[in-house]
């Protein structure tokens, strides 16, 4: 702070009130308040420049039976709403609900790639429906479908992504059943478009836009179709390569057996070369199942190897008791 | 009971400062005194009627503030400022120190050359600490204002000094 402004405070402070003053007038003040208490109903308070202390319980002041009354209404309506919106069709008033709110809620709802999948899906199945009314209704119109088929390409191409990425991830199953499921859902529904276009037709009263709907949908199904058909291809491969490994792993057991029964009957024979023959065969069985990555076989091959071992040690002490004891 | 002991500590704790801010706005010992008492008996009567006040210290200099413009205005009607320190001068009670008299009397002669409302926030901003925004809150300016005025104040403090 400069020298002026320093000055000037040094100045100021020596403007004072006297002690004697200060207690005249502090006496007068409480006096003053003694004589205007608060009244009962004032509810005021005096807080510093920091604020009002406020309760960390503050926000459930709010919510008075009244607020909940209201909240309570309010929802009903909305919810009212909502579900009137979603039997709506485009050109219906509550539409825009449907796609705008309903719709949103739910997607943002679906946290993982699965449930957006599902989500998708879903919405596919709906903007079908919704083609499938319109057209059975007698209500079909350029921008109706335009604004479907923009919709249904927007699903695809979540749909699609989902299904590469499960697959690329080695989610085969999954890749298959998101696949399967909107193939189902094209079918079903193209069968009943076709037969409303045929109907359109044999009536003379053609509609060029329905009709070319669902040859782009019919092109999406036999996409879908043969997508779930190379997947399940992929996967069988991949089971017939794992029955594979697995009868390898049961030929190795057996192989393992028969090592270890005849290391048994060569321990019972006594005849400890052998038996340690049999031993060293059962540890490089379990090696190879090692390098096969078959670490459960391994284990048995070496827990037969401790065991036969284990019971050379227990006849070799026992020939030693025997000879010390003739002895 | 609680509001009273608030108040209570209120009045020690700001209550000599209130004195000062109208003694220099209205120029006389006495009146000031009776201004800053005033001043916290239309605060406790706010509070007593039920009124809930956030920051006791701006409420407290808002109040001051009012009080003082109309002691200002009214006086103005009758009379000019030189006669009015003529007449009331600022004459020491018997049981305040000469000097000290002496020295309110200089510094109010150099704040009546800064102008009212330069010393008004020279005071608030120096000598009672406050922020630019509690200022404006007081003042009822934005705090672009209170800055731009404040310098101004600075710059024509720093002049009186220099001068002296």
């Amino acid at each position: 702070m400069n020298n002026s402004i320093r000055n000037f405070k040094d100045d100021v402070a020596k403007v004072s009130l006297s002690q004697t003053e200060k207690i005249v007038l502090r006496d007068e003040m409480f006096a003053f308040m003694e004589k205007n208490p608060p009244s009962i109903k004032g509810v005021g308070g005096v807080h510093d420049a920091k604020g009002p202390v406020i309760s960390p319980l503050n926000p459930l002041y709010f919510f008075k039976p009244r607020t909940f009354a209201g909240l309570g209404v309010a929802a009903l309506m909305i919810l009212s709403v909502s579900i009137k919106a979603e039997a709506s069709t485009p050109g219906d008033f509550l539409y825009p609900v449907k796609i705008h709110f309903n719709e949103a809620i739910v997607e943002s709802l679906a946290l993982t790639p699965e449930a957006e999948a599902a989500v998708n899906i879903n919405f596919t199945k709906k903007r079908l429906n919704e083609t499938v009314r319109l057209a059975a209704e007698n209500r079909v119109k350029k921008e109706y479908l335009d604004d479907i088929r923009m919709k249904i390409k927007e699903y695809d191409s979540d749909i699609q992504k989902y299904i590469n990425e499960s697959s690329s991830k080695g989610d085969i199953a999954e890749a298959i059943e998101a696949s399967s499921d909107i193939h189902t859902i094209f079918s079903a529904h193209l069968t009943v478009m076709k037969t409303i276009v045929e109907t359109y037709k044999e009536n003379q009263q053609g509609n060029s836009d329905l009709s070319e709907l669902s040859m782009e949908l019919d092109t999406q199904k036999a996409k879908y179709s043969k997508q779930t058909e190379s997947l399940t291809s992929v996967e069988n491969f991949e089971l017939s390569h794992s029955e594979n490994e697995i009868d390898l792993a049961n030929k190795n057991l057996e192989d393992a057996e028969e090592a270890l029964s005849t290391a048994t009957q060569s321990v019972k024979n006594l005849g400890v070369d052998t038996t340690l023959d049999s031993i060293y065969k059962l540890i490089t069985e379990g090696k190879e199942q090692i390098k096969n990555h078959d670490n459960e076989n391994a284990f048995l091959f070496f827990e037969k190897a401790e065991q036969i071992a284990n019971e050379i040690t227990i006849i070799s002490e026992s020939t030693e008791i025997f000879e010390e004891a003739l002895d | 009971l609680e509001n009273k002991k608030a108040f209570e500590r209120a009045y020690e704790s700001y209550s000599e400062a209130i004195f000062r801010y109208c003694f220099f706005r209205v120029s006389n010992r006495e009146r000031a005194k009776e201004l800053m008492q005033e001043t916290f008996m239309k605060t406790w009567m706010s509070i007593a009627e039920g009124n809930d006040i956030q920051n006791i210290r701006a409420f407290l200099y808002k109040v001051a503030t009012n009080l003082t413009i109309n002691e200002i205005t009214r006086r103005k009607k009758h009379e000019s400022l030189d006669e009015m320190k003529d007449e009331h001068g600022f004459d020491a009670p018997e049981n305040i120190d000469v000097a000290q008299a002496s020295e309110a009397r200089f510094i109010i002669e150099k704040l009546k050359n800064t102008g009212d409302e330069a010393s008004e926030l020279l005071i608030m901003r120096f000598i009672e600490d406050m922020s630019i925004e509690e200022i404006a809150e007081i003042l009822g300016v934005s705090k672009n204002t209170v800055s731009v005025r404040l310098h101004r104040a600075v710059e024509k403090i720093r002049e009186i000094y220099k001068n002296e």
